[in-house]
């Protein structure tokens, strides 16, 4: 078999896999790589059709012509392989005209050049005879012959950084992709640069041939591992979406306080465009810059005037640092606590009404109360005196939230009961109380008190039995257990449903603040509360608490 | 279908054997299959035994179509630069026909396949010029009024052979927008409307032989054909085998084919 012979039998086998393999890809659609991977087949079928009409063509001219139109396949190899890396990747916000007309620049003045043929200089093809006569030898040069090869080592070289960053990836099926992708590049590439240096000395280039190696290795990855459905693409988007689907605003600013990203949350809170915000430096785009700590929470908050009045948020400041720990940037979000604030307001507004006014005002009754016959004077005592203990609840309930935004204390369980049971105890005198604790010191938070206060004195002040008792049980295991039983009537069914429910309504209401204390007070510790009766008569009431660590303190 | 219909202009024109038939026919093969598997990924709903059969093999014939393309397009380059231009006009038809061009378009475009009578001439016109040109180009002959004559015939017959499927899938297509005949026209006018391409395609034969352009036992087999597409014509709308319809219809040149054996060798 002569050389020529030989040669275009191979040339045969890479066009029939080329060609399949595009087909291939063209069948997947618009998945992720997919036509990108169609031009660069179509590129490689191309190349190595041109060079099966050179080698056949008779007449020098004609061998010239078949060269110059080579070169149309050989640039749509790069450009297809770059817009394969950039698509399969998931970097599509690339993938528009802009990018792509950039990227197919150097493509398009070869086309032109190519069709030119001998007419211009740039691209010059010259053709040597061989001693058997059968095949001929080229050389190229040419400015834009170098151009085509900067062009070509540069978008391979890029393209697979591109699939080496996948190939770092943490999925095993994308490493096992990139490996694959780029091994099937690197097939043509060390022929091609062989070729290059004199290294593999045969009468045409056979880059095109290495490329039917790709093309099985491509035809493998599409049926056999869906190389084109198992794909990182959705990665990119997917985090951009939770990057822009975030409540809170959040700014990325380079070493030098320039914003280098901005989600839509943070346009709309800081009211500006994304193309004033992008580069301009954080002092003078974002409101009170300066004072923000490097890392860590602002202790202020930023206010900002907005199309929907003014807002105020929270600012927390993120350093960005790399898997050393070096850092190369950082993170300033933003949420908006407009709403919080305002409630916080209200909060106070009513802690002031329940505290000094209807204190004052029950004082006041009780005092015009003296002139009234007796039975009445009693009638309207009690009923200004359970206004002020409502008031009293009310105040405790804000207290109670006020708190649990602060920074949380720690108390030993033991002290916190027996503190409560005394306090209870003085003003129940008639009601025996028993507590039961462990040996061991527990530590709790503070805001058990309020609960604690509550729970003991509903056991004692509802027990209308004859000898009223109440008993306090804690226990430790896992979670904090504290059991407070009485021997009373028993708890209300409406008041435990509404408490189960989570809401009341003017038909539909508990009678006090109490039970809601102790629930909101457990929820607030991350516990839970349950309301059972007792074999014979009364409740008990269970609270489960996590454990704290005790206090430095 | 093409083989043979590639194998009646190679009689015809009396041209030199050569690798067009096999092209032709892995061309059709490929172009077919992947016709198929393209149904059968975008109309799951198909419930025939044909799409059954292609979602079971999909894989199988995925690969064997796709080769196929690629073996005919290489074993056209043997041809020459026109051979393997011929050879890809099918497939090129079949990826406008299919593709949705509209998505990416900055002007309002509309897929070639719902266009009325622009998706049945496509089709056509790619499978006549395949069959006609392919084997002449591959002979290296020249174009002769006996091969536009042949070119017209191929035409006829594959735009009539693409319109009686259409008849079937006559509530799809209207559900997807996609203009036939028998959507716009009705079954009743499609079937006028296909004798009357017929009978053209059978004026053109005569005029042919009368000019003396195509030899009388050419002619005569030729006409064969026609009656055979005729009959097929006047079972449309009497008839609720369209399958057959279409396979006979497909068929045709393998018949016209047969007899030309028959005439020249029996």
């Amino acid at each position: 078999m002569s050389n020529t012979t030989f040669l275009l039998f191979v040339l045969h086998i890479s066009v029939v896999l080329g060609s399949a393999s595009a087909i291939l890809a063209w069948r997947e659609g618009h998945t992720p790589g997919a036509r990108p991977l169609v031009l660069l087949l179509a590129g490689q079928v191309f190349w190595s059709l041109m060079l099966v009409f050179r080698l056949r063509a008779p007449a020098v001219e004609a061998k010239l012509f078949w060269m110059h139109m080579m070169w149309i396949g050989v640039v749509a190899i790069p450009l297809g392989w770059m817009l394969f890396a950039l698509s399969y990747t998931g970097r599509d916000r690339f993938l528009n005209w802009r990018y792509v007309s950039v990227f197919a620049v150097v493509p398009v003045v070869t086309v032109i050049l190519a069709i030119l043929g001998p007419a211009q200089d740039f691209l010059r093809i010259s053709i040597v005879q061989t001693p058997d006569l059968s095949v001929v030898q080229n050389n190229n040069g040419g400015i834009w012959y170098w151009v085509v090869a900067a062009y070509t080592y540069l978008l391979g070289g890029a393209g697979s950084a591109l699939l080496i960053g996948l190939a770092l990836n943490q999925m095993t099926a994308f490493r096992n992709q990139a490996y694959t992708l780029i091994g099937a590049l690197l097939i043509p590439w060390v022929i091609n640069f062989c070729y290059l240096t004199s290294v593999l000395k045969t009468p045409i280039d056979p880059t095109p041939i290495a490329f039917s190696a790709s093309g099985v290795v491509y035809l493998i990855s599409i049926r056999r591992y869906s190389l084109l459905r198992t794909n990182p693409a959705p990665n990119k988007s997917a985090q951009r979406l939770v990057f822009d689907g975030a409540q809170e605003g959040i700014v990325v600013l380079d070493l030098n306080d320039n914003v280098i990203n901005v989600n839509e949350p943070a346009l709309e809170m800081l009211n500006v465009r994304r193309d004033e915000l992008l580069g301009s430096p954080a002092p003078e785009a974002i409101p009170k810059y300066g004072a923000f700590p490097d890392s860590g929470s602002f202790e202020d908050f930023l206010t900002v005037r907005t199309e929907s009045g003014k807002r105020n948020f929270k600012i927390k400041t993120v350093e960005i640092t790399t898997q050393r720990g070096q850092v190369t940037g950082s993170m300033v979000t933003l949420q908006d606590v407009t709403e919080f604030l305002l409630q916080e307001q209200r909060l106070q507004v009513l802690n002031r009404v329940l505290r000094h006014n209807i204190k004052t005002e029950t004082n006041l009754i009780l005092g015009y109360s003296e002139d009234l016959p007796t039975e009445a004077a009693d009638r309207v005592k009690q009923s200004a005196l359970q206004i002020d203990e409502l008031g009293q609840k009310g105040r405790e309930a804000i207290r109670l939230f006020s708190r649990a935004r602060e920074k949380s204390e720690v108390r030993s369980m033991q002290t916190i009961l027996e503190e409560r049971l005394r306090e209870v105890r003085s003003r129940f005198p008639d009601v025996t109380f028993e507590l039961q604790c462990p040996d061991q010191t527990v530590a709790v938070d503070v805001l058990v008190s309020p609960l604690l206060s509550n729970a003991i004195e509903n056991a004692a002040e509802h027990n209308n039995s004859d000898s009223p008792h109440v008993e306090v049980v804690a226990s430790v295991d896992e979670q904090i257990q504290i059991e407070i039983r009485d021997n009373g009537p028993g708890i209300p069914k409406h008041e435990l449903s509404v408490l189960s429910e989570g809401t009341e309504s003017v038909l539909h209401h508990g009678s006090g603040l109490g039970l809601w204390i102790i629930k909101w007070g457990t929820d607030l510790l991350g516990g839970h509360v349950e309301f059972s009766e007792t074999e014979a008569t009364g409740t008990v009431v269970s609270i489960s608490l996590p454990r704290k660590k005790p206090s430095t303190n | 279908m093409g083989i043979a219909g590639t194998l009646v202009t190679m009689v015809i024109l009396s041209l030199e054997p050569s690798l067009a038939p096999i092209v032709v026919g892995l061309v059709a093969y490929g172009v077919y299959v992947g016709d198929r598997i393209s149904d059968v990924r975008y109309d799951p709903q198909a419930t025939s035994e044909r799409s059954a059969f292609i979602g079971r093999h999909r894989r199988l014939l995925s690969i064997t179509s796709a080769g196929a393309y690629g073996l005919a397009i290489t074993l056209s380059a043997l041809g020459g630069p026109l051979a393997l231009a011929v050879t890809l006009v099918p497939g090129v038809t079949w990826i406008l026909y299919v593709a949705d061009l509209s998505e990416r378009s900055l002007v309002p475009l509309k897929r070639l396949k719902t266009i009325f009578v622009l998706n049945s001439t496509l089709v056509a016109l790619a499978w006549a010029t395949a069959m006609v040109l392919l084997p002449i180009v591959f002979a290296d002959a020249a174009i002769t009024p006996l091969a536009i004559v042949l070119a017209i015939y191929f035409f006829a017959d594959i735009f009539v052979n693409t319109e009686i499927p259409n008849v079937r899938d006559i509530e799809d297509d209207a559900q997807n927008n996609v203009s036939t005949f028998p959507t716009v026209v009705g079954v009743k006018r499609t079937r006028h409307l296909l004798y009357i391409i017929n009978m053209l395609s059978i004026l053109v034969v005569v005029g042919a032989f009368l000019i003396g352009f195509l030899p009388a036992l050419f002619a005569l087999v030729l006409l064969a054909g026609r009656v055979l597409a005729v009959f097929l014509n006047s079972r449309i709308g009497r008839s609720d085998d369209y399958r057959r319809l279409e396979l006979l219809g497909e068929m045709n040149y393998v018949f016209v084919a047969c007899g030309l054996f028959i005439a020249i060798f029996g």
